[in-house]
């Protein structure tokens, strides 16, 4: 775990060697960015001279955590870069780190994006809406993309991404969780038919993408990107991550108004599911994390036990309905 | 009846519990410390419950364990699907059994699939709503609002 004290003179020798500054770089107090669990966010303010004059820059610090929700840097870097030369607005990563000696885990560092992560405007909200639908029209074949596993057919994905999740599960579990195990099957026996192949941000909704005004500057948190169903990306939208915004059969609506793509009810009721075990499973990773000490604060204890379990109860509830459905 | 030394664990964890919320979240102005400090209590509070009630899973494994062997015994087929199954502990070998069989009766509408559905599947939905509740203090404290501490 990061101890930003002890951190702070290592980023600003760190920036020396990598800043072209005449006598160094100075790093203000690390301020610890307050959104997400997955990696330790800092915003750096650096300061140096460079040909005489004086700089002053901010950066974004994104320090990777004992392999929270079972992904990694490279992955995370190599997406975002990806997506960057596609067009895609993207946060700039200016150097990536994987030498433990700097600071004791890999890490990159951002220009930092002015705007903010809060609750957005309509107008951005919109924006926002509309390009994350412009991501799924992507024409990922012809891109660049940097994903270890392609799927080959629709089937494929969702079978990639339920046992990508039942990995990050095990890796973190102390014991079986059987509504899990239950629900990789369910998932698999129960997908819809008119699945498609695009490029799914996986972690998409407030919090995770920078606005400014009516517009949005960068969209954030890449590590869960995939080739997958766009559904995934809308359900994780409206059903999970968006619920502050407004409630999920109003995030329904307002996908088909602002994008006309339409879902059903079946088709939502099973992209609801297959976020919660895919929330459940990488939050069991926090487990894992907590227990062996790499990362002791108290909010791994309660990702990857009362977080974990409250999407396992979602899943199962909804699982349960559905064998009473068919008993009927 | 066994005499406690006192200070007692509870006593100590309610008094750190209300030093945090009293004395230390008052003079925190960072939002991420605020956070942190207010999942700590949860996880104090959790950390009472525990001491108040079982720390071990024994219990829930001999439940699973009882209705696995009633499955077993009015349906010997489902032997084949436990073949294998097995882990380090007996509570992980256990639960392998049950996530096997409940993920056998996905999509299976056979009479050993709807027993498992029926006897099997509400034991474990019950234990993991129990887990749930007992984890429920952090869950609780996990947005940055712990509720006040009771002694």
């Amino acid at each position: 775990m990061l101890n930003v004290e002890v951190a702070r003179p290592q980023i600003a020798a760190y920036l020396s060697a990598k800043l072209s500054s005449d006598d160094g770089v100075e790093v203000g107090p690390l301020e610890r960015i307050t959104i997400g669990h997955s990696r330790g966010m800092f915003r750096v303010n650096a300061s140096y001279r460079q040909g005489g004059e004086a700089v002053a820059r901010s950066f974004a610090l994104r320090v990777e955590q004992a392999g929270m929700f079972g992904t990694n840097t490279l992955d995370e870097v190599r997406t975002m870069r990806s997506m960057r030369a596609a067009g895609f607005p993207v946060a700039n990563i200016r150097f990536v780190e994987f030498d433990p000696a700097v600071i004791g885990t890999p890490f990159f560092v951002m220009d930092w994006v002015e705007g903010s992560s809060g609750p957005p405007n309509d107008a951005a909200l919109r924006d926002y809406v509309t390009k994350l639908h412009e991501l799924h029209q992507i024409d990922w074949r012809k891109k660049e993309v940097p994903f270890a596993r392609i799927p080959s057919v629709p089937i494929d994905a969702v079978h990639q991404q339920v046992d990508r999740w039942m990995d990050v599960h095990r890796w973190g579990r102390v014991l079986p969780e059987p509504l899990l195990e239950e629900a990789a099957t369910w998932l698999k026996r129960n997908a819809p038919e008119d699945l498609h192949l695009t490029l799914v941000h996986g972690d998409p909704g407030p919090l995770n993408f920078i606005h400014k005004g009516d517009d949005v500057q960068a969209f954030t948190d890449w590590e869960f990107s995939h080739i997958g169903d766009p559904n995934e990306d809308w359900l994780f939208l409206g059903g999970m991550r968006g619920r502050g915004v407004m409630e999920p059969p109003q995030w329904r609506e307002y996908i088909a108004d602002v994008t006309g793509h339409v879902i059903t009810k079946e088709t939502w009721a099973y992209w609801d599911v297959f976020n919660q075990f895919k929330g459940a499973c990488a939050n069991t990773s926090a487990l894992r994390i907590f227990i062996t000490g790499a990362n002791p604060a108290p909010n791994m204890a309660a990702i990857g036990t009362a977080l974990k379990l409250s999407m396992v109860q979602h899943l199962s509830t909804i699982i349960g309905m559905s064998y009473a459905r068919e008993g009927e | 009846m066994p005499e406690a030394k006192r200070p007692t664990v509870d006593e100590v964890l309610a008094g750190a519990v209300h030093t945090i919320e009293n004395q230390l979240l008052p003079n925190l102005e960072d939002t991420w410390a605020r956070a942190a400090a207010s999942q700590l209590m949860g996880t104090l509070e959790y950390a009472r419950g525990l001491i108040a009630g079982d720390e071990h899973v024994d219990a829930r494994v001999d439940a699973v364990e009882a209705v696995i062997a009633d499955l077993l015994r009015d349906h010997p087929g489902l032997e084949a699907v436990l073949e294998g199954s097995g882990g380090e502990t007996r509570g992980f070998t256990v639960l392998d059994q049950a996530s096997r069989l409940l993920s056998h009766a996905v999509a299976n509408d056979s009479a050993e699939a709807e027993a498992i559905r029926e006897q099997l599947r509400p034991l474990i939905v019950q234990q993991a709503t129990d887990t749930l509740n007992e984890t429920m203090p952090m869950l609780t404290a996990f947005g940055g609002r712990p509720r006040r501490v009771e002694r």
